[in-house]
């Protein structure tokens, strides 16, 4: 995912920072997280944000911040019951820092949430097209 | 002064543009994970190193002939060769262990191991031949399907690491060669227009990777609620109307902009040609040139197959290789600048004016 400031080095680290009034985590380079990111920004942050919940044009950089829009329509639900995968581990805020899931499993530990980032990255919510001979089924019971 | 009269443009039809070398290759990417097993970049180093035995001795036992490595033991220039290869991603080239490559003889169809997700099957095949491609990775992927057992919902198809990649895991891309729309600055609004009808247009290295040379890879944004087939026509749809608005727009600039086009590729010519020191970048741009003057006949004595030879020769892994020594990074620019001296000797400038 790209740091949430300058739009364009990859985010490496997360940081608190009020943005508009509101304390939120960012996501941020190395660079900008330095530096303090002097001139922030809070339009550019919440313009992206807007722009992925469209879901006009989706890419993947965008999914973390997807999730996270999910979220918060859903409630912020407090740190302490942060939602994490069983079996890899994986909290849904080092999900949303690198866009990608730990295992297949977190399919299932975090459907809620997943169910509105699919439909609004691929326009669609049922997989068509090729199936494997025999996979899934015993571990996938979406 | 009789200019402007003496620049009377040289008409070229559309017709005897060549579409060919402006799609220059296709390659059907599928991703593929292991059910019970954590994906790669949450994996540790031995958890990994299962999935490769496992991947690698299903691909052992059903394609003999295929070349299997474990990028373990490769140093890093050979790492850095199969990247300017294009048959590993950055990504891939950078996991610290547990990183794979197979390829099939002809190379016509190899898998990454413990890239992103723990495989991703590629078939290519020439120009925009998708079909073939995608036939190619279709029967790797079966393959190994009888012996692995994939990570698959029947709602969200093939499950992988990043959600963008779900359903079909299919991933269709074609290379194009666009300096014709860059030259008539219609460039931005294509690539924006192709985004639009969601594509992801991206530089020739993949995810993350700038365009050099006026190369760019399109590729399907969807993979999840379309087969494999729809997505193929779409795409296909779509690239063959990019190459009919780059054939006009290579048409376009050669009878509106002779004097242009002359100059971009005298100038071409000339550094390549003289040069003693030239960087990758420079070079790049500048074989872009002349691929475009030699696929529309302005270049004479030069193909387009060898420019893009050469095009694979200059990267510093090849330079390198090719040296069988380690060159420092102005040695590389001075022996690029000899070896393209060398090469480019025998190519000549047709006047695009008459
Ligand atoms: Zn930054
Ligand atoms: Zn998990």
């Amino acid at each position: 995912m790209k740091c949430e400031i300058c739009q364009s080095a990859d985010a490496e680290k997360a940081i608190r920072k009020e943005v508009g009034g509101k304390e939120q985590e960012l996501y941020v380079c190395s660079r900008c997280a330095r530096e303090g990111y002097p001139a922030i920004t809070t339009k550019k942050v919440l313009k992206k944000k807007t722009a992925a919940t469209t879901g006009a044009e989706v890419l993947p950089e965008l999914v973390g911040m997807m999730i996270d829009a999910a979220i918060e329509i859903m409630n912020h639900p407090s740190p302490s019951e942060e939602s994490v995968c069983r079996h890899c581990g994986i909290t849904r805020s080092e999900y949303r820092k690198t866009s990608r899931l730990g295992c297949a499993m977190c399919y299932v530990a975090f459907a809620k949430e997943l169910d509105g980032v699919v439909a609004d990255m691929h326009r669609h919510t049922q997989h068509v097209g090729k199936q494997p001979r025999r996979g899934g089924g015993d571990d996938v019971a979406l | 002064m009789t200019w402007p009269s003496n620049t009377k443009p040289r008409r070229l039809s559309v017709r005897r543009i060549p579409g060919d070398d402006i799609a220059m290759g296709c390659r059907v990417r599928l991703a593929r994970n292991l059910s019970r097993h954590v994906f790669p970049d949450r994996a540790t180093g031995p958890q990994r190193a299962v999935v490769l035995k496992k991947i690698m001795g299903a691909a052992q036992a059903e394609m003999p002939e295929f070349t299997l490595s474990s990028l373990d033991t490769f140093s890093e220039e050979e790492r850095l060769l199969v990247f300017e290869e294009r048959l590993i991603s950055k990504e891939l080239m950078e996991r610290e262990s547990g990183a794979g490559i197979m390829v099939s003889k002809d190379n016509a169809v190899s898998a990454m191991i413990n890239e992103e997700d723990h495989l991703r099957i590629q078939g290519f095949a020439a120009c925009m031949d998708i079909e073939t491609a995608w036939r190619r990775a279709d029967a790797f992927d079966t393959q190994l399907d009888g012996r692995l057992e994939y990570a698959w919902s029947p709602r969200w198809g093939y499950l992988t690491a990043c959600p963008s990649n779900l359903g079909t895991g299919m991933r269709v891309s074609v290379m194009f060669h666009l300096i014709g729309l860059r030259m008539t600055g219609d460039l931005d609004a294509t690539i924006r227009g192709l985004e639009r009808m969601r594509l992801l247009v991206r530089g020739i290295y993949g995810e993350g990777s700038e365009s050099s040379g006026n190369m760019f890879q399109v590729s399907n944004m969807d993979t999840l609620g379309m087969d494999e087939n729809a997505i193929i026509t779409r795409t296909k749809r779509i690239c063959e109307e990019l190459v009919r608005q780059e054939r006009n727009a290579r048409a376009r600039v050669i009878s509106e902009s002779p004097l242009a086009v002359e100059d971009a590729l005298t100038r071409a010519l000339c550094l390549l040609k003289n040069a003693l020191l030239m960087p990758s970048g420079e070079a790049g741009e500048l074989l872009s040139a002349i691929r475009f003057g030699a696929s529309v006949g302005l270049i004479t004595d030069m193909t387009v197959e060898e420019v893009d030879r050469l095009m694979m020769r200059i990267q510093p892994a090849h330079l390198q290789n090719e040296m069988a020594m380690t060159l420092s990074s102005e040695q590389r620019d001075e022996f690029r600048a000899v070896l393209l001296t060398a090469q480019l000797a025998k190519a000549n400038l047709r006047k695009v004016r008459r």
